[in-house]
């Protein structure tokens, strides 16, 4: 056991300013209890009402996106049917990354990493930059229009998820996508900024 | 018809509704872990309800702290379901009730509006 490797470990976050993170199977439960812990720190911090909601709202749509769509998932085990099986144990968990935090300058951030099919690149891609550039007021429009017309294929939600970030986060926000060793996967990471 | 009185949870809204009545008021936060299957039941009476001719007014109210994405699909929908009720000669009002310093209820009530003509809509600030 090397406690000092541990500590750098918790060095390397902090140097990030890393406040929560959390990398490994995902589900609900994590949502709630991670969400909880966040809240209650933003409140111990009297961090201004406007920014707390934006980030908690950010934290909500980017985990449901892991939670939903992260390539590498395990579970749930089924039945002869092929239903899910009686047992609470044994659902669906999605791998992800979640981090939030502050930098120096005060900016503080949401950000969510998964790996994703390389097949949903240009499908991602591109529903992002639709929206780049987007202010607040045209995000909103945007949402309600989206709503409306339904969700788009492939969609678990709403299909708004990130139009709903955009517009918490007013515009603010970036993304990555990274090839990784095996070609039928890339690395996607979200970062939205308040 | 019956009642609907689902009592709030940290991720779920309480949900009442009087088919007597004709009252409807949705409050709380709102992120299910499943937002289509929480209120698949509820809104299939209420929507059945708002099917239907009535003769007494019909009065919605929306007092929602917080919603995810996927909730505020689930409510275009009702707000959809509202307008038709009211385009076929019901008389439908909306309230939308948000915390006065809280201009993005506010702005998402203004949204969700743009769905209502024959339904009467009005956003109530009140204080916290």
């Amino acid at each position: 056991m090397d406690a000092l490797s541990f500590l750098n470990f918790r060095r390397e976050l902090s140097s990030r300013g890393i406040v929560f993170s959390y990398s490994g199977y995902l589900n609900d439960d994590i949502l709630t209890g991670i969400g909880n812990a966040l809240r209650t720190k933003l409140a111990l911090d009297h961090t201004d009402a406007k920014i707390s909601r934006g980030i908690f709202s950010a934290f909500v749509e980017q985990v449901q996106n892991v939670i939903r769509y992260s390539a590498e998932s395990r579970g749930p085990e089924l039945d002869e049917e092929g239903e899910p099986v009686d047992d609470p144990y044994l659902q669906e968990i999605r791998y992800g990354l979640v981090a939030i935090g502050d930098h120096p300058d005060g900016v503080r951030f949401v950000t969510c990493g998964n790996m994703i099919e390389t097949q949903h690149v240009p499908r991602i891609k591109d529903a992002l930059e639709s929206i780049r550039g987007l202010d607040r007021k045209e995000l909103t429009k945007l949402m309600r229009e989206q709503l409306k017309d339904g969700p788009p294929e492939g969609s678990k939600g709403a299909g708004v998820g990130f139009i709903s970030i955009a517009r918490e986060a007013n515009g603010r926000w970036e993304y990555d996508i990274l090839p990784t060793d095996d070609a039928n996967y890339c690395f996607f990471c979200f970062e939205a900024y308040f | 018809m019956e009642k609907i009185s689902i009592s709030s949870t940290a991720r779920t809204p309480a949900v009442e509704f009087d088919p007597v009545a004709r009252t409807f008021v949705l409050s709380g936060e709102s992120y299910p872990e499943d937002p289509f299957k929480f209120f698949a039941d509820p809104l299939a009476t209420v929507n059945a309800f708002l099917e239907e001719k009535h003769e007494g007014p019909i009065h919605f109210e929306f007092r929602l702290t917080y919603f995810n994405s996927s909730s505020a699909k689930v409510l275009m929908d009702l707000f959809c379901s509202l307008e038709e009720a009211a385009s076929r000669g019901n008389d439908v009002s909306v309230d939308w009730v948000y915390a006065e310093d809280d201009d993005n209820m506010l702005e998402l009530g203004e949204e969700f509006s743009e769905e209502l003509s024959a339904a009467k809509f009005s956003l109530k600030a009140i204080a916290e």
